[in-house]
């Protein structure tokens, strides 16, 4: 019976300690966010961006942005990127074996001629077919690389072999920038003196059902269907809380795969994007703070508040299950990969904070959760536990949940206030009550999917159909 | 099989007690989860309540500057000092001046309207501006905010006190230029700028902390369109402990093409920093002379990489014949980019010269089969 009671006292135990370790790493998360925010905020209000757009001595940035089949809105997307507000830039897309007509379409309308390029494969990627620029002065700044399918971190290593700036902005193709979207992210590796900036990221919201004009974003909606909202109460959280938390501890793991700017000379250092992960801005981030650590070279990853890029958010279960559990894997690879950063005092915050965090309260929570969620309601059917403890410890689960993200939401109307309707705040405030009963469970269960689909060493992407954004000309 | 029964009802048992007596203690439980829970529904109505009550001051904050900007703009176009007067006196015009006197918080956004207009307007306007900050006293406000502890308070304050132009301020903002906190500071440098122009410069003669490449580029925009002055100390900041100090001075000297600086400029070469060199490379071939190319040439062996990359791309302006001799090994580098970029200059010399280099690679190979079209492609300008 000891061997029994043991267990039993190790399991409740370590559940409870679990939880109340995630609990203060949330209240740390908050007390650091607030502190990171209103610093921003205060250096913000001294900003003049415009410096940046207007100077002809501001630092010229390659954008890498990858393409596979995006026929229906290529077009649209490349003059979106060629129209961002930003003069010293060139665009460099890369066509990564798309089976549709995603090339001919760009030929036809940016007059592309094949031309003769010395690329420098700093990068081992797959081999490139041919290179085009266009023929029309109105898009000099346009470079066209047609290569044979490898993925999207293998298209982005092509465009980093490419690219001649000291700067490398990658981002999606089908991505819509604010206007000032490059000035902010390029801004923070002009401003260190002491530490080299080796990364920058911002924040993505969601675009759905929002006014885009001429791949401009002119009004600001909050989706009208339901998962899409709760996804924007959801990237508000992980945006405006967690990174920028981490962001202060120079803790961040992660810079979103959809828009992030990096210093070129240490990503080809690092050796650029991983193509045997499907996590590949996760373990670029990683590689490069450990390149950084392992050479003693005082670094620093930034990261702004500012809504910079909007991007769709799945519509559907199916979509959403599936870029879940690409997710979970990219994580498990990633940090399966830097095992050897775990607790380890060389890789300072990094080993000894967020390889630790991301590692107990990202990775494994949602199969934590989901095995405590079974055995508290078994141990609640079979009476071990009387229904009214039972009921009382969910909703004040649910309650933390709740506080937790009309604090984020408070948080967002106090800085950038995107949504400014009361109606909009309101809607919000119903999401952040209905997610843990008809989105979260899901996104958990995705996750729990995406454990075993490592396990089974599933490697695929995942097909990402989207409905299209809410574009007019 | 009873006995199997029997034996795992008794262990069922004992998990059930151990539960209820061992670990759960289902009182204090209660008790705890019944306080957090409280705690939780207080925290949520405070944050509902903040939030309809932060868009309630959102909205008065809006009406006053509606009001306010009213006013600078009746002001703004007043073509004497009777109009301006006059306008001020008109009971309109006095009630909305009443209402910003009566707390700090409308003082704090009439000095934030008036600062954001005059960073739009020049002459006349800017002086009715000015007059209107005078009339209101507010001057002490801001004389207040700059002796603030806060340094974002500090910071406002020197803002403001440029953009409106007050000169009296430039002996205080000048004391702020080398501050411990990089923002307080970087606004000074800025203001005293906006205020002195050059002449504000003078802060590099002593400034003990970097400045960065973001600030470099806010100073060089405050100063354009201005012709630079005699008295500058570039000679002296070119010496400058302070490696951005030198790093400033000769982006300047290339700006603003000052040849005269030539020889100090070409000091900076065997500088100890890398970053400095590599300014200073490019710096030269702004401002080169004939003798520049020998120069950077005399020197390349000591650079890194990307340095060399830039002294071959500044010889496809500034190569001669003569410098054939140093290019043609290039071409046998390990690094494509290092063919390519002596190629290239090889080429710009004198086209001709294409011939030279086809006789010495292997035209068919990688990676001269793409750097020869890629060449013929490219214009000799």
């Amino acid at each position: 019976m000891k061997i029994i009671h043991f267990l039993f006292e190790i399991l409740t135990y370590g559940i409870f300690i679990y939880s109340i370790a995630l609990l203060l790493f949330y209240l740390l998360i908050v007390a650091y966010s607030i502190a990171e925010i209103k610093l921003y905020m205060k250096k913000s209000s001294f900003t003049d961006y415009d410096l940046l757009a207007s100077s002809e001595y501001a630092p010229t940035i390659s954008i890498i942005a990858p393409a596979y089949n995006e026929e229906a809105n290529i077009i649209e997307n490349v003059r979106s990127l060629l129209a961002v507000h930003y003069n010293n830039i060139e665009l460099i897309l890369i066509n990564d074996g798309s089976n549709d007509e995603t090339l001919d379409k760009l030929i036809q309308a940016y007059q592309l001629i094949k031309v003769p390029f010395l690329i420098n494969e700093k990068i081992k990627t797959k081999p490139v077919r041919n290179i085009y620029k266009s023929g029309n002065p109105l898009y000099h700044k346009l470079i066209v690389i047609d290569k044979e399918n490898g993925g999207k971190a293998d298209a982005l290593n092509t465009g980093i072999n490419v690219a001649t700036n000291k700067y490398i902005v990658c981002i999606d193709v089908d991505c819509v920038l604010e206007q000032d979207a490059m000035l902010k992210l390029i801004k923070p590796f002009l401003e260190e003196t002491d530490k080299r900036v080796i990364a920058t990221g911002g924040v993505v919201r969601i675009a759905n059902s929002c006014e885009i004009v001429n791949g401009k974003l002119v009004k600001v909606h909050l989706p009208k269907k339901l998962l899409p909202r709760i996804q924007t109460l959801e990237y508000i959280r992980a945006f405006l809380l967690g990174r920028m938390a981490w962001s202060r501890m120079n803790g961040l793991l992660i810079i979103s795969g959809a828009f992030g700017a990096f210093d070129r000379e240490i990503v080809i250092a690092a050796g650029g994007y991983n193509p045997a992960t499907v996590g590949e801005d996760m373990e670029l981030i990683v590689r490069m703070r450990r390149y950084m650590h392992e050479n003693k070279l005082p670094y620093k990853v930034s990261y702004i508040p500012d809504p910079l890029c909007w991007t769709e958010a799945p519509c559907s279960y199916k979509i959403l299950g599936r870029q879940r559990n690409r997710w979970t894997r990219g994580t498990i690879e990633t940090l399966k990969i830097h095992k050897k950063m775990f607790l380890n005092k060389r890789y300072g915050v990094l080993g000894i904070l967020s390889y630790p965090y991301w590692f107990f309260f990202e990775l494994l929570a949602p199969v934590i959760e989901f095995s405590g969620f079974v055995f508290l309601l078994i141990t609640a059917l079979f009476g071990l536990v009387s229904l009214q403890i039972f009921l009382l410890i969910l909703g004040c689960i649910l309650g933390f949940g709740f506080l937790y993200s009309i604090f984020a939401i408070l948080i967002e109307v106090t800085t950038f206030n995107q949504y400014k309707k009361r109606s909009h705040v309101l809607r919000l405030i119903m999401t952040a009550f209905m997610e843990p009963f008809i989105f979260h469970p899901f996104v958990v269960w995705s996750a729990v999917r995406g454990n075993i689909d490592y396990l089974q060493k599933k490697k695929s992407w995942g097909e990402m159909t989207r409905q299209g954004l809410n574009m007019k000309n | 099989m009873h006995q199997l029964q029997f034996f795992f009802t008794d262990q069922f048992n004992e998990i059930v007690n151990y539960l209820h007596y061992s670990v759960f203690k289902e009182q204090i439980l209660l008790r705890t989860i019944l306080l957090v829970s409280f705690l939780i529904i207080v925290l949520i109505f405070f944050i509902l309540y903040y939030l309809l009550r932060r868009s309630k001051r959102g909205k008065r904050k809006a009406f006053l500057q509606k009001m306010f900007n009213d006013l600078i703009g009746q002001i703004a176009i007043c073509e004497s000092e009777d109009e301006l007067n006059e306008v001020f006196s008109q009971p309109d015009s006095q009630k909305i001046i009443q209402q910003f006197q009566i707390e700090k918080f409308q003082k704090k956004l009439l000095i934030s309207e008036l600062a954001k207009t005059s960073k739009k307007f020049r002459g006349s306007t800017l002086e009715n501006i000015q007059w209107l900050f005078e009339k209101m006293q507010l001057k002490n406000e801001l004389l207040n905010n700059l002796k603030s502890k806060e340094w974002h308070t500090k910071a406002k304050a020197v803002q403001q006190l440029a953009l409106l132009k007050q000169d009296w301020s430039i002996k205080e903002i000048f004391a702020l230029t080398n501050h411990e906190n990089i923002l307080l500071r970087m606004e000074a440098q800025i203001a005293i700028v906006k205020l002195t122009g050059f002449e504000g410069l003078n802060f590099l003669d002593t400034i003990s902390h970097p400045i960065s490449e973001w600030q470099q580029l806010r100073l060089i925009q405050e100063l354009s369109g201005q012709a630079i002055t005699e008295n500058v100390n570039i000679c002296q900041w070119l010496q400058s402990k302070n490696d951005s100090v030198v790093h400033f001075a000769l982006r300047l000297i290339e700006i603003y093409q000052q040849h005269k600086y030539y020889d100090d400029a070409a000091i900076c070469l065997s500088h100890s920093s890398s970053g400095i060199c590599r300014t200073a490379v490019a710096t030269l071939s702004f401002i080169s002379n004939e003798t520049t190319a020998d120069l950077l040439i005399e020197h390349y062996l000591d650079y890194n990489a990307a340095t060399q990359l830039d002294i071959l791309k500044i010889l496809q302006n500034d190569g001669t014949e003569s410098h054939l001799e140093f290019l043609l090994p290039l071409l046998h580098h390990p690094d494509d980019s290092f063919k390519m970029a002596a190629a290239a200059a090889i080429r710009k010399i004198r086209s001709a010269n294409m011939e030279k280099i086809e006789a010495s690679v292997e035209k068919s190979s990688h990676p001269w089969n793409v750097i020869l079209p890629q060449l013929k492609m490219e214009p000799i300008t």
